[in-house]
Formats: structure tokens, C-alpha cells, sequence
């Protein structure tokens, strides 16, 4: 495992074995054709102690989605019997909300809005290290179950997500759930705009009716807490968090 | 001359030139002609003249033949109060001579000494004047009349810029009417020129059809063959961009996953290491290809959208990948309205075009400060980092320069972003330092309206 903090990859990097624990057995459907990749991926993950079905065909993977219930799937687009973008909005027309992490050669910018459009969880574009992989499936997995990551630090800000705790200058700041939720998502990724349709799911599981200003009062009560520059308003955007 | 010969105007000169040159052979060919027979009927006109007048001239010599005891001067006096007339100008002056050559009569304009002319039947010249002898009596008496020359040489140049006179009206005429010719019969010529400036990457279709003239058709055939190369090159670097893209990308995959598993798999060892460092080089080959990869879009996004696109969501994708890539993101600063960014620019080149400036501002700007990112208006942003200046090599480096393999890194990152830019219409400008400062760099950004 030690040799995945030496290869080059840019992502942070998570303790994997910990990951494991953290977000615990995943059962795990991998859509890929290319037999050194799908071979690979299937290693690594079953390493890290997930359970994972590989296809390399939509029909069978379309067979396994119905007969049994995955946490995550891991799809690549061009498969030999279709494309794998129209797979996804059909699981999508039919309800199901089983994670999607697409793993692509497609890299044009419409093809990955696209594909999120398409109501992707997250994109990754071939090819990938394996440790990448294995963060991004923790981070879907985490925005979906919620569970608990390292310690993040912007600022004086010190955000622990083992036990949800935030820090401002080392005095403990208490958090609604709410509030909670839409911080997790904006330190996802520091410095990056989250929509704010996003931050309103969040807010709202599905079906609920969502108040016009919910994210706006949410993101002021937190600007309260953790101080006004923290957040920042991209107006039309979405908001980002703001420091390093 | 700094301009371009111009086919048009060669061929309305020298067609002018010979239509105006052989025009001048004809008028002096003309001219000569009208010489000749102006003075063949004026000969003609002096001998008839002569013929006619040598009769009276005769009676009226003979009918003053000297009173006895007169004298010759006194007969001369006689005889010109005798044929005394009013005095006018005459076109043509005669001499009555004996065989002796003195001038018996003469008409009032006609000198008084002897015409300088044999006293034969015939033609001669002489004192300016053309002479037609006549002669009567036994060649005793002798008519002379002479016409003067210079009046000839007057209504022959006359006649002569007769014909001469219009050319001078009708050759500009000539000139513009040439040029009106050329230039329609030149019209194939722009025709196949515009064919050949309406082709692009996006059309290809042949110049060559029924309408090209013959003696252009080796052009545009030779431009059509030139268009089918070209078509096929480029077809194969946009196959290349898009299933190359897949096929370099997804074996790549394969190759370092499985290179990953195997050192993970593989106790300590020397084994292991050589593994570890496949996987490094496979890892600083998947950065390259990615480069190359996002080279070739670069390269290939020129298809302009008809409306604008909003941008907003592509600049927050490329802030969610570099901040995925690790960059510190929270260091960009936004300015002005992200939301209202909107272009007609392909969304791919945009996106190419932001992230490896960002890049390049967070990788290599001053860390402690922020990098600015302003939307002045919706076409137009600037993104401003202080830290070093750009090297003067990558600032002035033309879009179509190769990467080198000491320009990997900036070089590189500032290549595909200016390829990007000028591949799909946007102005991207670099200036480093910033104004008044040592150091920083500041890439301005013009999106085509």
C-alpha cells in the first residue's frame, strides 16, 4: 500500500486501509471492457475489501443492476454493446439512485457535463491512479452515507469529519445538521463552486419542497458561525470556500 | 513596388498598347495613302488648270503683241493693266515665258523673276512651289503654274490628323473598355480564387467543376488533389483527437492500474522497486499524453456555436478539477460576474484555455497571494497572479511553435491555451510583468461575441 503515496497523483491523499474501515464493504458493480484495466480495478477494490461484480457488457450489468442491490457502480461509456451515457439516464428514468462514478477516455468538457447532466455522481477521466479511484469512491460513498473523513484545515478553521466537529481559532463552533451538511459538501473540494441546486438537495431529501431562500439562510447562518469570508457567493455559481 | 503584380492591369495596358499601336500603323499607313493621291488630284488639278489657262494667257499675249516703239516694259505695263483684276489670294500663281525664259504674264501673286523651272513640259519643284509646264506655239511660249508645296504639306498633315485626332479622344476609352474585358474575362479566375479562400478544414469539397475555363483547370485540380491530402491528414487528427483519445487513454489505464496492483501485491524487494518505477514512468506518460491529448482538442476546436453559451458552469467544472488535481483553488479570486460569462466558443477550448492558465498562475505565481480571476463583461476576463514574469521566450512564443522539451510545464500549458484561443476565435493576450511592477503575469481573454 505504501507505494500509492509515492505515485504522482494530486488527489489528497487518504489513508486507504482507513477508508476502508471508515465506509465500510461496498458491493460494488464495475462496467468495463477493457480487460487490463477491469482486471486491475476489480484487484484493487476487492483489496480494499469491497465486493465487486465485474461486466464488461450493459445487457449483463443491466441483469446484475436488477437482480441485485449495489452501493456504487462504476461505469466506462464506450462499452461493446452500447453507450453507456444512455444506460445511465435510463437507471436514472427509472428511479434508481444507485451511486454512479463514470471511468472515461471521454474528455471533452460537454462530454462530462454531459455525463453529469445525465446524473452522474462523479467523473474520472482514463486514465486514473488507482488511489484517485479509491478516494473518489469514498467521496460518493461519503455524500451519500454521510461517513466520517480526516481532518480538514482552512484558515483557523479545523474541520473534523470523524466526529463532525468544527473548530474556529481551537473554540468548538456548534453545528445544526443542516449547516453541517452544507459545509461537508463545500469542503469536499475547498475553493470549488458547488451549485446551489446541489447544496438544496442536501437541504431537502427528494420529494420535499424546497423553500426559495433555504441555502441563502443556511449559508448566512454559517458565514455567522464561522466567519463572513469563509463562504463565498458566486453570484449565478453556486458557493465556494473560501482560504486554502 | 510593395504590390502585388496585377494580372488586370498588365492586360488592360498591353491590350490598350496594342489596340492603340496598331490603330497608329493604320493611321500612318492611312496618312501616306491620302499623300499620294492628294497629290496625284492636285497634280492633276494644276495641269487642267495649265491646259485651260494656257489658251487665254495666248490670246492675250497675241492680242498685245508691242505697239512699235514700245518697248517690252511698256508692253509688260500694258498687258497687266489689261488683265488687271482685284488682288486676292490665290492658291495658284502662273507665268507665261517665251523660250528665252523671260516672264511674258504672270498672275498678280506670282513672282516677278522666272519660276526656277525647266522650261519642259512636265513637273518640277523649286522656290517652294510644285510647277506643271505647259508648253504651246512650237515650244516658244511656256505656261508654268506652281502651287505652293507647303499648302500641300498643310492639307495632307490635315487629312492626316483627321485620323490621328479621335485616337487621341478614344484611347482612354479603349483603355477602360480593355479593362471592363479583362476583368470579365477574368471573372473564372476570382470565381476559382473565392472557391479556393472558401475552403477550410470544415469544407473540403473540390474546387474543379464545369465552370473552370481550361487553362485554369490544372490549378484546381492540382488545389483538389491538395484538398484530399489535406482532407485525410486532417481526418486522421481529428480520429486521432477523438478515438485516439480512447485508445491511448484506456490502455494506459490498464497498464498503470495493473503496474499499481503488482507493486501492491509484490513483498519488498528489488522486483518491487522496478515496478515502482514503471509505474512512474507510466504516471509522468499518462501527464504527457493527457498534454498531447488536450494539444490535438486544442487543435481541432474551431467549430464556432451559433449562439453564445453560457460559460458559468464550465468555469466551475475547471475549478473542481484543479481542485481535485490538489491545486490550492481557494486562492483564486473571483471578480465581476462568473455567472454572466457567455461566448460563442466551443465550451472544450474555453475550458482549455482556463485551466491551463489557472494552472499555470497557481502552479507558478507567488504562493502567499492570491490569483485573480475578473469577468470585466461577459466576452471578456483577465486572470492576474504577482510571482515571477514570464520569460520573455514563452511570452512572444507564436501559437504554432512545437513543445519543446524544456517548455513541458508552462511551456507547454501556455501552448495549449494560446492553440485553443486562436483555434476558436479568442483573443488570449499575455503580459508579464504586470504593469509597474517587477514580476506577475496577467493573460487577458477575449471571447468571440
Amino acid at each position: 500500500m505504501a507505494s500509492f503515496r509515492q505515485a504522482p497523483v494530486s488527489s489528497p491523499r487518504e489513508d486507504v486501509p482507513l477508508v476502508a474501515r471508515a465506509i465500510g464493504t461496498m458491493r460494488i458493480l464495475l462496467i468495463e471492457d477493457d480487460p487490463a484495466l477491469g482486471e486491475a480495478v476489480r484487484d484493487h477494490l476487492a483489496g480494499l475489501a469491497h465486493a465487486v461484480d465485474w461486466q464488461t457488457r450493459l445487457a449483463e450489468a443491466e441483469a446484475a443492476l436488477r437482480a441485485v442491490p449495489y452501493d456504487l457502480v462504476l461505469l466506462d461509456l464506450g462499452l461493446p454493446d452500447g453507450d453507456g451515457l444512455a444506460f445511465l439516464k435510463r437507471l436514472r428514468a427509472r428511479g434508481d439512485a444507485t451511486p454512479v462514478l463514470l471511468l472515461t477516455a471521454r474528455d471533452r468538457v460537454s462530454e462530462r457535463i454531459a455525463g453529469l447532466e445525465a446524473g452522474a455522481d462523479d467523473y474520472l477521466v482514463k486514465p486514473f491512479d488507482l488511489g484517485e479511484l479509491a478516494a473518489r469512491i469514498t467521496a460518493v460513498a461519503r455524500r451519500y452515507a454521510g461517513d466520517p473523513n480526516p481532518l480538514l484545515e482552512i484558515g483557523s478553521l479545523l474541520i473534523d469529519r470523524a466526529r463532525r466537529i468544527v473548530t474556529r481559532a481551537g473554540a468548538p463552533v456548534p453545528l445544526s445538521a443542516r449547516e453541517w451538511a452544507l459545509l461537508e459538501a463545500l469542503a469536499l473540494r475547498p475553493g470549488a463552486i458547488v451549485a446551489k441546486e446541489r447544496l438544496e438537495e442536501l437541504l431537502y431529501p427528494m420529494g420535499e419542497e424546497v423553500e426559495s431562500n433555504a441555502v441563502e439562510v443556511a449559508v448566512s447562518r454559517l458565514r455567522k458561525k464561522l466567519g463572513a469570508e469563509t463562504i463565498e457567493t458566486v453570484r449565478g455559481l453556486g458557493y465556494r470556500l473560501k482560504g486554502r | 513596388m510593395s504590390r502585388p503584380p496585377s494580372l488586370v492591369r498588365r492586360l488592360t495596358l498591353t491590350l490598350s498598347l496594342a489596340v492603340g499601336l496598331a490603330w497608329l500603323v493604320a493611321a500612318a499607313a492611312g496618312a501616306w495613302v491620302i499623300r499620294l493621291e492628294l497629290a496625284e488630284a492636285l497634280d492633276g488639278a494644276l495641269v487642267e488648270t495649265a491646259q485651260r489657262l494656257l489658251p487665254l494667257a495666248l490670246d492675250t499675249v497675241i492680242m498685245l503683241e508691242p505697239a512699235p516703239g514700245e518697248g517690252e516694259e511698256g508692253r509688260t505695263q500694258r498687258v497687266r493693266r489689261a488683265a488687271r483684276v482685284a488682288e486676292h489670294a490665290e492658291r495658284v500663281v502662273y507665268q507665261l515665258r517665251d523660250a528665252a525664259g523671260r516672264v511674258l504674264l504672270r498672275s498678280h501673286e506670282a513672282p516677278i523673276e522666272p519660276f526656277p523651272a525647266p522650261l519642259v513640259r512636265g513637273f518640277a519643284e523649286g522656290g517652294g512651289l510644285r510647277i506643271y509646264t505647259e508648253s504651246a506655239v512650237s515650244e516658244t511660249l511656256f505656261l508654268q503654274v506652281g502651287e505652293p508645296v507647303a499648302h500641300r504639306a498643310d492639307a495632307a498633315l490635315r487629312a492626316s490628323f483627321l485620323l490621328f485626332a479621335p485616337l487621341l479622344v478614344l484611347l482612354p476609352v479603349v483603355v477602360l473598355l480593355a479593362r471592363r474585358l479583362v476583368r470579365w474575362s477574368l471573372r473564372p479566375v476570382d470565381a476559382l480564387a473565392a472557391a479556393i479562400a472558401a475552403r477550410d478544414e470544415h469544407r473540403l469539397e473540390p474546387v474543379a467543376g464545369p465552370d473552370v475555363p481550361r487553362e485554369l483547370a490544372p490549378i484546381a485540380v492540382s488545389v483538389d488533389r491538395l484538398l484530399t491530402r489535406l482532407g485525410s491528414a486532417l481526418a486522421s487528427e481529428r480520429a486521432f483527437a477523438r478515438a485516439g483519445a480512447h485508445e491511448l487513454r484506456t490502455p494506459l489505464a490498464g497498464a498503470l492500474a495493473q503496474a499499481q496492483r503488482l507493486s501492491a501485491e509484490l513483498g519488498p524487494g528489488s522486483v518491487r522497486d522496478r515496478v515502482v518505477r514503471i509505474e512512474a514512468a507510466l504516471s509522468r506518460l499518462r501527464r504527457l499524453v493527457e498534454q498531447v491529448l488536450d494539444l490535438a482538442r486544442a487543435e481541432r476546436s474551431a467549430n464556432r456555436p451559433d449562439e453564445p453559451i453560457r460559460l458559468g458552469p464550465v468555469l466551475r467544472l475547471v475549478l473542481d478539477d484543479l481542485a481535485r488535481a490538489g491545486l490550492p483553488v481557494g486562492r483564486i479570486a473571483l471578480e465581476g460576474d462568473p455567472a454572466a460569462l457567455a461566448g460563442r466558443i466551443d465550451p472544450d477550448a474555453f475550458a482549455l484555455i482556463l485551466r491551463n492558465l489557472l494552472e499555470n498562475a497557481l502552479r507558478h505565481g507567488d504562493p502567499a497571494a492570491p490569483v485573480v480571476l475578473a469577468v470585466e463583461t461577459p466576452g471578456r476576463l483577465r486572470i492576474r497572479n504577482p510571482g515571477p514574469a514570464l520569460p520573455p521566450s514563452l511570452l512572444a512564443q507564436p501559437p504554432a511553435a512545437a513543445p519543446s522539451a524544456a517548455a513541458a510545464g508552462t511551456g507547454l500549458g501556455l501552448l495549449i491555451a494560446r492553440t485553443a484561443a486562436a483555434r476558436s476565435g479568442a483573443r488570449l493576450e499575455l503580459v508579464s510583468p504586470l504593469p509597474g511592477a517587477a514580476g506577475g503575469v496577467e493573460a487577458r481573454i477575449e471571447l468571440p461575441a
